[in-house]
């Protein structure tokens, strides 16, 4: 595998660990931030930060 | 015009768009460019993933089972991130093997048969056409909803009928144009990524509009639902709030097989991939795809239950809100949306499980039935029909199971199944050890526990059986409750279902594959012996089952030079698309095994193709390929000087461009023709074929006359006793000779033996033939010389080694005399310093003290003088040495009577002998004849032995000095009653630097030159010297001079 691809293939295990783990156990409260409930905001977060991060990875090879 | 005109009009009419682009994407790859070849459509043709079930479905969900919608893209996701890497192999493989579904992967990779992807694809349609059934559903219902009207019983009032026979219409004419599968379908993709862009942008215009337009905002839309506390639990995982936490990390990991495994994403990912570069793009456009298309429907949710009408249904929220107040329009663009997902849905998917229907359970029925016919069309009509056949099939299920709970967990419940089938793809990629036995093993027990463990409950929940037996269990044994099966309590029906699935799934997997011997997986690879096979047979071959232009097409596309084998992959490729890889095989195998009389025509090399498409091109290309054979064999001879190296390689060449499976190099050694290189013939024939080169035998009058020799059929020539011998191992049917020629001579034969029937051998292969005997004739005399090289200049190095060893054996005897020197140069000025001393001292004391007495002062004047001629001895010794070592020794050779000189030497030496009381004794006959000599040298020699014996004998002992004539010589030799000298020291008496010391005294007597220069004198006299002794009984010199001869 390339160097990209072994990134991105570290991008889908953090992605892993962010979707179902712990630390999603520990974002599924019910709080709420700034008017919005924390779980659907942390979950769309994640999911727009990887889905740049990958494209910024595969963009800049 | 009421509005269910209109709305139809608007289906109709999209549709028929949908037809224009995939007619124009289509005529446009006719014409040689591609519109679907480009990363973007790739993957908005990977998002056929979003069915209506992602469109309606998601809201609906969202509102009963809060974020539990998510998972089923987030899965997806993470996959898309492994995909440059591992996604990107897969595709490779399946484009690589003519893999054009699931069950074909499964064939690819365990091996011959049929059971295993006869198994999947019945699976696969029993998962997956109900599925088209459910989307066929939401486009009746989404459209009764819009048009207001009422549902109508009949088949014919049916939206979905209608639907149905459109789509059905559309893959038929676009999903199927040709057998061929692995051949993309660019119009469907085209139309699909079209359909993925629609939905997408509905979906958002309508978010935008509900979120805004009617929630009044994002923040106002979730203040709204905080208040209620129904909808506040919708915001986590767990329990109480519709989705569990296994449900969540289930769905994660249903939804990742789902994305690789379900027919229409396999489809769309394997075979629609234009290029495997668009891979790396999608890998985050897709993710952005579902995140874009997921963004908006927990607002849309939270909207339609606070301001939605009470009793309207919630997964179609997006069509009942903007109609509800009175935005007919949107509400429109929404079912056009839904209907958008639902068509490219059915779709793709009904042409995937058409093809795989043609694959495993049509084409080896007709292929059995109707060998030999020309199949093309006849298949052809058969896709198009399992076409039809499947998604009349999914609306038979929607109009049969209708509202059932069943049809709504068919999402999962294909997700669920299609799962199944990774232990079996994944591993069988990753792992060797998987058997088919195990794989089918694997599939079986895992179907079965769904079927179990899902499917079972979710007929129970739509009345179909006694709900009893899931509550209580069959006949009331509770532990085989479907939903809590081996007493596993406290799961989801998924969770559940996934677990015990799994362990069986890939228990009888490994169980099987550990049971069973390992696989061999079928490459592409056709057996050797196609090697023989043209282009115009391979054509004819393929015309019958794709048709003559895509046969032609297939074949353009390879190399004109490649080889045999090249073509024989393409074709079976290209068969495998066609009648999946199983079937492809077995045809390729039929057509090789053709009978003997059909061979013949085949069999010849190049002059089939020749005679059958007589046109520049053929011999242009067949030009090529002979270019192509010389110039590798011509590398590969180049490459090595290793004769057998050469040889076996050239014959391997041979072997594997012109399929030849028997050939020899006979080499010419001492007028014997001898096997020097072979393949494929007995050895035992090797060993006792060597013949002498006469006329007598095919392979002799090939090398004697110089030209080839051709036998196009064994039957008709009478045979020789060496071609009995070969016969007798090998049914040889025809062979070629040709001999190797090197500058004109022949240095030995290039022998091919066929034993697939008569053949006739072209003139272009005769001289192609010739020319590679050339060839190798060169390569071998170049190495011979090189041979030749290698050796000598072995031999040279060898000499230089022995030269380098004796140098520095002279060296360290160098080294050895300097040492020796620099020691006798100590011991002379030594010795020189003795009688100095004493002539210091005694004519000191003469100075001095002014000896009076008379007698004592002459004792001392005589010490003094006898010290000092000591002392000139010594230095005239040294001078001697010095002129011997240098070469300036003159010596004058005269006549000298041996009694005369003596009697000289001894009348010199007399005071030695009288001071110790020696007695003298001589006895030298008056006859004896002169020896030629200088005088004063021979007197000197005869000195020194004397004075020697003076010096080593003890006092009142004898010395005896003889002298006798000896054949034209004589002989002298003193004799004395000393010590002796022992046995092994007799040579070093006379070694320059070597000194004998006197036992009895600590010092040495001289300097010990005396012998050595004795002997330097004897033997420039033309004498020798030698000493004989027994140790204890004294020492004997002789010494041996030439006589003058007498006149």
């Amino acid at each position: 595998m390339d160097p990209v691809s072994r990134r991105l293939a570290a991008l889908a295990v953090l992605g892993l660990v962010a979707f179902v783990s712990p630390v999603f156990g520990a974002f599924n409260r019910p709080v709420w931030l700034a008017g919005l409930p924390l779980l659907p905001l942390y979950l769309f977060g994640c999911w727009a930060a990887l889905v740049v991060a990958a494209a910024i990875l595969e963009r800049h090879r | 015009m009421s509005r269910t005109a209109w709305v139809t009009a608007a289906g109709l009419l999209y549709v028929l768009g949908l037809f224009a682009i995939a007619f124009a994407t289509d005529r446009a790859r006719r014409r040689g460019h591609s519109p679907v070849d480009h990363p973007w459509v790739y993957s908005l043709s990977l998002a056929v993933y979003c069915t209506e079930w992602t469109f309606y479905g998601s809201v609906g969900r969202a509102v009963t089972k809060g974020l539990g919608f998510l998972p089923i893209y987030l899965g997806p996701t993470l996959v898309f991130f492994l995909a440059p890497g591992l996604l990107r192999r897969l595709v490779a493989f399946c484009r690589a093997q003519g893999v054009t579904s699931v069950p074909d992967l499964l064939e690819t990779l365990y091996g011959k048969g049929k059971a295993l992807g006869t198994l999947a694809t019945v699976i696969l349609v029993a998962g997956v056409t109900p599925y088209i059934g459910l989307q066929l559903k939401a486009v009746a219902h989404s459209f009764d909803l819009l048009t207001g009207r009422a549902g109508v019983p009949g088949v014919a009032g049916d939206a979905a009928f209608w639907a149905a026979l459109g789509l059905a219409l559309f893959s038929m004419l676009f999903g199927a144009r040709s057998l061929v599968a692995t051949e993309r379908h660019e119009g469907m993709v085209a139309a699909v990524a079209f359909e993925s862009a629609v939905k997408l942008i509905t979906f958002l215009l309508l978010g935008v509009y509900i979120t805004w337009g009617i929630g009044g905002g994002l923040a106002a839309v979730f203040r709204d639902a905080a208040a209620d506390p129904e909808i506040r639990r919708l915001f986590v995982i767990g329990p109480g709030s519709g989705t569990g936490t296994a449900e969540w990390t289930t769905l994660v990991i249903l939804s990742s097989a789902a994305i690789v495994l379900l027919p229409r994403q396999f489809h769309m990912l394997a075979v629609e991939n234009v290029r495997e570069e668009h891979i790396r793009p999608a890998s985050w456009a897709f993710p952005t795809y579902l995140l874009l298309m997921n963004l908006f429907v927990l607002p849309v949710a939270l909207v339609g239950h606070t301001h939605g009408a009470p009793d309207s249904p919630a997964a179609y929220y997006l069509i009942t809100l903007p109609l509800e107040r009175g935005h007919t329009g949107l509400a429109g663009l929404a079912f056009l949306g839904g209907f958008s997902a639902a068509t490219s849905m059915v779709i793709v998917s009904s042409v995937a499980l058409a093809t795989m229907i043609q694959h495993h359970l049509v084409s080896p029925v007709v292929l059995e039935r109707w060998a030999g016919h020309d199949l093309g069309r006849p298949l052809l009509h058969a896709k198009r029909a399992a076409i039809l056949g499947v998604i009349l099939l999914g609306y038979g299920f929607n109009r049969w199971i209708g509202e059932s709970q069943t049809l709504v967990n068919i999402g999962l419940l294909s997700f669920s199944a299609v799962t199944q089938f990774a232990p079996a793809v994944f591993l069988g990629l990753l792992w060797r050890g998987g058997t088919r036995g195990g794989a089918l093993t694997g599939l079986v027990l895992g179907f079965a526990v769904w079927a179990y463990t899902l499917m079972l409950p979710s007929f129970a929940a739509s009345g179909w059986l006694p709900a009893s037996l899931v509550s209580e269990g069959p006949f009331g044994v509770a532990w085989l409750r479907p939903q809590a099966l081996f007493g596993l309590d406290g799961l989801d029906p998924w969770s559940h279902a996934l677990v015990w699935s799994l362990v069986f799934n890939l228990g009888g997997y490994l169980a099987g594959s550990l049971l069973q011997a390992p696989r061999t997986a079928i490459g592409p690879a056709p057996s050797a012996e196609g090697g023989w096979l043209g282009r115009a047979d391979l054509e004819q071959l393929l015309t019958r089952f794709v048709g003559a232009n895509q046969a032609r097409q297939v074949l353009d596309a390879v190399p004109p030079r490649s080889s045999p084998r090249v073509l024989m992959e393409a074709t079976e490729r290209c068969l495998a698309g066609a009648v999946g890889t199983t079937s492809a095989r077995t045809i390729i195998q039929g057509f090789l095994a053709l009978p003997r009389d059909q061979a013949v025509e085949i069999l010849d090399v190049f002059g089939g193709v020749g005679r059958q498409l007589a046109t520049s091109r053929e011999a242009l290309e067949r030009q090529i390929r002979e270019l192509s054979v010389l110039h590798e064999a011509s590398r590969s001879l180049s490459r090595s000087l290793d004769t057998d190296r050469v040889l076996s390689e050239v014959l391997h060449l041979i072997r594997r461009e012109f399929g030849f499976q028997h050939l020899a190099v006979r080499l010419l050694e001492d007028d014997v023709l001898r096997i020097r290189s072979q393949v494929g013939l007995d050895p035992a024939y090797v060993a006792q074929s060597d013949a002498p080169a006469t006329t007598e035998t095919f392979v002799g009058t090939c090398l004697l006359e110089g030209r080839p020799i051709l036998v196009e059929d064994t039957r008709q020539i009478a045979q020789t006793k060496l071609f009995g011998y070969l016969a007798k191992s090998l049914p040889v049917t025809a062979f070629i000779h040709v001999p190797m020629l090197h500058e004109g001579r022949p240095i030995g034969v290039l022998s091919a033996y066929s034993t697939r029937g008569p053949m006739h051998f072209t003139d272009a292969f005769v001289s192609l033939f010739s020319a590679l005997a050339g060839q190798l004739a060169l390569a071998l005399v170049n190495a011979q010389l090189y041979a030749e090289v290698q050796a000598y200049s072995q031999a040279m190095e060898a000499k230089v080694r022995q030269r380098t060893a004796e140098l520095e054996q002279a060296n360290e005897r160098l080294r050895e005399l300097d040492r020796l020197k620099s020691d006798f140069l100590s011991t002379v000025s030594h010795e020189l310093r003795t009688p100095l001393t004493s002539i210091r001292s005694f004519s000191e004391i003469l100075l001095r003290y002014g000896v009076d007495n008379p007698e004592e002062r002459e004792k001392f004047v005589g010490i003094i003088h006898q010290e000092a001629e000591r002392l000139t001895r010594m230095i005239n010794e040294l001078l001697d040495l010095s002129r011997i070592e240098a070469g300036r020794l003159e010596l004058r050779v005269v006549p000298v009577d041996p009694a005369e000189a003596v009697q000289q030497a001894l009348a010199v030496t007399r005071p030695l002998f009288d001071e110790k009381q020696v007695r003298v004794t001589t006895r030298i006959p008056g006859d004896l004849p002169a020896v030629a000599a200088d005088p004063d040298r021979l007197q000197q020699v005869l000195g020194n032995l004397l004075s020697n014996a003076a010096k080593f004998s003890p006092a009142g002992g004898e010395v005896r000095v003889l002298a006798r004539a000896e054949d034209g010589a004589v002989v002298f030799s003193v004799a004395d009653d000393g010590p002796g000298i022992p046995g092994d020291r007799l040579e070093d008496v006379f070694d320059r630097y070597t000194q004998i010391r006197d036992p009895q005294e600590k010092h040495p007597l001289g300097t010990g030159l005396g012998l050595s220069i004795s002997r330097d004198l004897v033997e420039k006299l033309g004498g020798t010297i030698w000493v004989e002794s027994d140790p204890g009984a004294g020492a004997t010199f002789f010494v041996r001079l030439p006589a003058v001869p007498t006149p």
